[in-house]
């Protein structure tokens, strides 16, 4: 029987947005790269935190301004852990909070103090100190839902990124292992959007997420120019596309 | 069940009379030769009605509705097809729409769903993996597409895709469209009227399960990676600007785009360039569906002005083009604002433009009066007053545009006037591209062509090529040579089909079937005509005093009856109908023929 796709998480009160400041990384392009769609940087810039004793060699970076929707990220991680086309099982997802706005949700490392680990009934999640990236491993000795067939949510619930997917037939939770420190995701990802490198950054929800985008497209306009470089000017004049 | 490589090897039968929901196995032989799509659904159809075509009503309980995809899906950027007894047509309309429903639907394990039978009151139908229910759609009933999404992910999340109606639909306009996720849609053909006249809201699917199994994997993974880096530098132009940079150069450089209701097809609006929407307007510049990177949809939000804050989709060339160009309207912002319309209320866009556009110069000739549009007297180049009209056809709120809703075949013939300037063929309101600069469309293109006014299934030379990508499931964005597409229809199925026997027999057979269909329905060859306008020469622009010649029309029309084995009055011979399988319809067929 297939679960339901993931719930969100309701937020009791209004999401405290993450400040267009916050979601601009600078790449010297300020706020106007972001409403003409340049890459703005790799990652956002997280409110001070107490580091985990356990950060991540490897961190896979997520440019929320440039995400296209392809998932090509979701084909290469499924193709990589079981050798299917099955976006359905991969470990990052594309998920479209705000209309029209597509962003790569997966794990945030949190590290040891991972609401996941701490929210597991059965101590199923860790952080796996064998490999070098210090991501969670999953039990499936012990989780509810692989060894007693059970419907135990918790990972997700807790997980404050909503990060945690659940695969459709071995039923366990699925959380980014970064492959090894060698992401797949990263090398397929055709604009940037998900990519090996970048500042770490806290986890955030999919309400922030939504509210921070709101927040991002009302940024004004740039100033009206007549300033077309000469070669866009061209480009558009050979379209011949019967569209 | 029987694997077919390439297709998961099922079909989701769905009747909301009874609500019983069958899972059917996919007929080897249908795929061999119908591929999918377009052409399997048309085939499904054809099968269903039999010679009984002319008398079935599209908008009845008994008419399916069939939504399907091919074995290109979803390994390269794909689509699907909605298929159907056009409202409009009367024959088979196979209105194509991108979106991620279809992939989610192939992972759920399906490669269609015919959906027949009408619902006794609004119902949705969610199908995730193997678990397909039909729910109780009441509280979503009328609301338009925005507020529908949000429904929608409220209820399941922002994984997702759907296929659903708005007002438009629901009304039962003949030119409502199916909307799919964001801003896509089925547009054309009023398909939205089908879906409404079964109470059908939505469909929502989410597949976790893996795409079907392939002939060659190996292969298959190595085209998907080549589109993967080439897509986007094949189409670098489609990449940067969508179809948006169309919306000048196709008036300016081509002179085949409509300017008031089709009244010229030139212009010189420099303020419309593609460059222009980039940067005053767009603020998602790629934005692509399951497995593209040429991610040629683009979001746009106005920027300056009064319509500032409105958020829309691009436009893409048709939208500028016809809630554009068409209407005189030559201001970025209005054309966001115009373009934003349709979505919102599930009409076609393609439709609507011309409807509005027809009513404008109706207005001006003192066919229509402002009473008979609701108050509303429309002038060229002013926005307001077309949005206006759109609201009152999508809610059918007064004589005339509940009439105009169901498109310019209908307006026309009711009112006994305008069809002189209704720009139809065979009940189709045309895409925005003309044929009397020969810079576009030729004289043959939109006459004989299965789906009349569409502008992407027009026909070339001897053969209606988008048969082939509608029925393959590809994205024709893709920048495929015909080579790959037949390397990528290998790899999948493992058919063994060569380029000669897709181009010349499965084309030449679909072909064939969807002619059948038209002339059941009455169509003759009277009828494989141009719209009249297109006859009268254009009156400015670089082509200044051309038209559409009636004699090599009719030349290349004879030329292309015999290149399909149909007599001198565009009937299917015995013979051809033989070659294709469909001697069923013979007799039928018989006294439409040309005598001897």
């Amino acid at each position: 029987m297939a679960d339901k796709p993931k719930e969100e998480k309701k937020t009791e009160e209004k999401p405290q947005a993450i400040s267009r400041r916050e979601l601009l990384v600078g790449a010297g392009t300020g706020v106007a790269g972001l409403v003409i769609g340049g890459a703005v940087g790799y990652g956002v810039i997280p409110k001070p935190e107490v580091p985990s004793l356990a950060l991540p060699e490897t961190w896979i970076g997520r440019n929320i301004a440039s995400c296209t929707g392809c998932r090509f990220c979701q084909v290469a991680c499924s193709q990589i852990k079981e050798k299917k086309f099955q976006p359905g099982i991969a470990r990052v997802t594309v998920q479209m909070y705000y209309p029209g706005v597509d962003f790569p949700v997966l794990c945030y490392q949190c590290g040891d103090n991972a609401k996941c680990i701490e929210a597991c009934p059965t101590q199923a999640l860790s952080i796996n100190t064998s490999k070098k990236n210090n991501t969670i491993a999953v039990d499936t000795t012990k989780c509810l839902r692989t060894a007693k067939n059970g419907d135990c949510t918790l990972c997700l619930d807790k997980c404050p990124g909503a990060a945690v997917t659940f695969h459709p037939t071995t039923k366990a939770p699925l959380i980014c292992d970064l492959c090894d420190g060698d992401p797949a995701c990263t090398k397929v990802c055709p604009k940037g959007t998900i990519i090996n490198k970048g500042v770490k950054m806290a986890a955030v929800s999919p309400d922030q997420i939504a509210a921070g985008l709101a927040e991002a497209y009302k940024v004004p306009p740039p100033p009206k120019t007549s300033a077309i470089p000469q070669d866009a000017l061209a480009m558009a004049a050979d379209d011949a596309d019967i569209g | 069940m029987a694997k077919i490589p390439g297709y998961a090897g099922q079909y989701l039968e769905i009747d909301l009379t009874s609500k019983s929901i069958k899972k059917v196995p996919l007929d080897q032989n249908l795929a061999r030769y119908y591929i999918g799509g377009r052409a399997m659904g048309g085939k499904i159809l054809l099968d269903a009605y039999g010679t009984n075509w002319g008398k079935v009503d599209p908008l009845s309980p008994e008419a399916l509705l069939i939504f399907n995809t091919g074995p290109f899906a979803p390994f390269v950027a794909s689509r699907m097809n909605v298929v159907f007894k056009s409202p409009l047509t009367n024959g088979i309309v196979g209105s194509h729409v991108s979106g991620d429903f279809h992939a989610e639907m192939r992972f759920s394990g399906y490669d269609g769903i015919i959906v027949k039978g009408k619902a006794s009151s609004p119902v949705y139908v969610t199908i995730f993996d193997d678990k397909v229910e039909i729910k109780d759609a009441s509280k979503w009933w009328g609301k338009e597409t925005k507020e529908t999404m949000e429904l929608i992910m409220n209820e399941y999340g922002h994984q997702t895709s759907q296929l659903y109606i708005a007002p438009g639909g629901e009304n039962l306009c003949k030119i409502a469209c199916v909307m799919a996720d964001w801003y896509r849609a089925a547009g054309r053909g009023g398909g939205g009227a089908v879906m409404g006249s079964k109470n059908l809201k939505a469909l929502i699917c989410k597949g976790n399960g893996p795409a079907p199994e392939v002939a060659d994997q190996k292969k298959v993974d190595a085209l998907t990676e080549w589109t993967r880096l080439n897509s986007a530098i094949v189409r670098q132009s489609t990449h940067e600007y969508g179809t948006t940079a169309g919306i000048y150069t196709t008036g300016n450089t081509r002179s085949s785009e409509p300017v008031k209701n089709w009244q010229s097809e030139w212009h010189d609006q420099k303020q419309i360039q593609g460059v222009y929407f980039a940067a005053e307007q767009w603020v998602r510049r790629y934005w692509a569906d399951m497995c593209c990177t040429v991610a040629c949809s683009k979001l746009g939000r106005v920027k300056y002005g009064k319509r500032a804050g409105q958020i829309a989709e691009l436009p893409d060339y048709e939208a500028g083009a016809l809630e554009g160009t068409n209407l005189a309207v030559y201001d970025i912002s209005d054309m966001v604002f115009l373009t934003d319309l349709p979505d919102r209320y599930g009409l076609d866009l393609i439709s609507l433009g011309n409807v509005v556009g027809w009513a404008c110069e109706a207005q001006e000739k003192g066919i229509l009066t402002a009473a008979d549009l609701g108050g509303v007297q429309l002038k060229w180049g002013e926005a307001d007053g077309f949005a206006k009209l759109m609201e009152l056809i999508a809610y059918r709120k007064g004589d005339i545009p509940k009439l105009l809703g169901d498109g310019l075949l209908a307006t026309t013939k009711k009112l006994g006037k305008g069809a002189e300037f209704a720009v139809i063929c065979k009940g189709m309101e045309l895409g925005a591209h003309g044929t009397r600069s020969l810079q576009d469309k030729d004289e043959l293109g939109y006459t004989v062509s299965a789906m009349g006014g569409d502008h992407v299934s027009t026909v070339i030379a001897d053969r209606e090529d988008r048969f082939v990508a509608d029925s393959t499931g590809q994205c024709t964005f893709l920048g495929l040579t015909r080579d790959q597409e037949v390397e990528i229809l290998q790899a999948t199925t493992g058919f063994g089909i060569t380029k000669d026997e897709l181009e010349k027999q499965l084309v030449y057979r679909w072909t064939t079937a969807n002619r059948i269909p038209l002339l059941l329905a009455g169509w003759t060859y009277k009828d494989d005509v141009n719209p009249p306008r297109f006859y009268e020469p254009l009156p400015d622009g670089p082509y200044k005093g051309k038209f559409t010649d009636k004699t090599i029309e009719e030349t290349k029309k004879q030329a292309y009856y015999k290149s399909q084995g149909w007599d001198t009055q565009g009937v299917p011979t015995t013979d051809t109908l033989k070659k294709c399988g469909l001697d069923a319809f013979d007799g039928a067929l018989a006294p439409l023929r040309a005598k001897a």
